[in-house]
């Protein structure tokens, strides 16, 4: 006997609603390693005035801005979608019109989130 | 989503725990990322000083504090989660599951240890 995969039956109608999902999944694998790094670039920011002065140039100048855009993005994403999650899990606009709108809405409001933080990194 | 926890293979009662325990710390750490973006919006440009004397604040070292213990609870749940539904079944399989949770406990362990270490070291 094989028991369920954690797996939405939902998806396998809704296409929309499977990516949604497995994003959000690999999002949260990526801030597990994400935070990390995060919270060293943070614990530098308040070592020293020269470290702090280093960090906030190395994450506008360097591949640094990358990776720690790469990382919000996942915190924009991962956010969104687990809020909607959370709603789903009480049955709050697990109908199909709503959410599949809710599904659209994630992806759109987590691309400007993302574009936004871009922004932020490079000015 | 609900029903589908409470018949998980771990234990209904376990699985339940599990399932409430990652929706409290999701908005744990919901509202630390809120409390980020909010300061950040509040306090574009920040210097050395300011910066400082916010993360020292008792506050703020309390906030962190249970918002790192939120994160290891968390993604220990989520990646127990994916490892049960990746790596099933017994044997070799079950050794390699074990291995992993192993090596994902111990990172958070560290995570915790080391993080906790950097809020507190602040002082
Ligand atoms: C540093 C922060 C975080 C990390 C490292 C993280 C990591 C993870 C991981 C690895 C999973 C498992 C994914 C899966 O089972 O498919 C997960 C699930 C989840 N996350 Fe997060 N997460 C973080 C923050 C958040 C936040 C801020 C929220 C909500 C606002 C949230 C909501 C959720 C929810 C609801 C689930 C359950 C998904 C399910 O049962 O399938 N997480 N998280």
């Amino acid at each position: 006997m094989t028991r369920p995969v954690n797996l939405d039956l939902t998806a396998f109608r809704f296409p929309i609603a499977a990516i949604v999902s497995i994003l959000h999944r690999i999002s949260g694998i990526v801030l597990i390693v994400g935070v990390g790094y995060l919270t060293y670039l943070l614990s530098l920011t308040l070592k020293s005035p020269e470290s702090f002065d280093w960090v906030f140039n190395a994450v506008r100048t360097t591949y640094h801005g990358v990776l720690v855009w790469i990382v919000l993005t996942a915190v924009a994403y991962h956010f969104f979608a687990g809020i909607r999650h959370i709603l789903l899990d009480f049955h709050i606009g697990d109908s199909l019109v709503v959410s599949r709108r809710s599904s659209w809405t994630v992806l759109v409001v987590s691309g400007i989130a993302s574009i936004g933080l871009g922004w932020w990194i490079v000015t | 989503m609900v029903d589908r926890y409470l018949s998980e293979s771990r234990g209904s009662k376990r699985g339940l725990i599990d399932f409430i325990v990652q929706r409290l710390t999701a908005i744990v750490i919901g509202i630390y990322v809120i409390h980020l973006v909010v300061i950040f919006a509040l306090n574009g440009d920040m210097d050395y000083a300011a910066w400082r004397s916010y993360f020292t604040s008792g506050y703020s070292l309390l906030l962190s504090s249970l918002t790192v213990l939120a994160i290891a609870l968390h993604a220990w749940i989520g990646m127990w989660t994916v490892g049960t539904d990746y790596i099933r079944g017994e044997g070799i399989a079950k050794t390699l599951r074990l291995t992993y949770q192993g090596l994902i406990g111990v990172a958070l362990v560290f995570f915790l240890i080391w993080s906790l270490g950097l809020i507190w070291g602040l002082l």
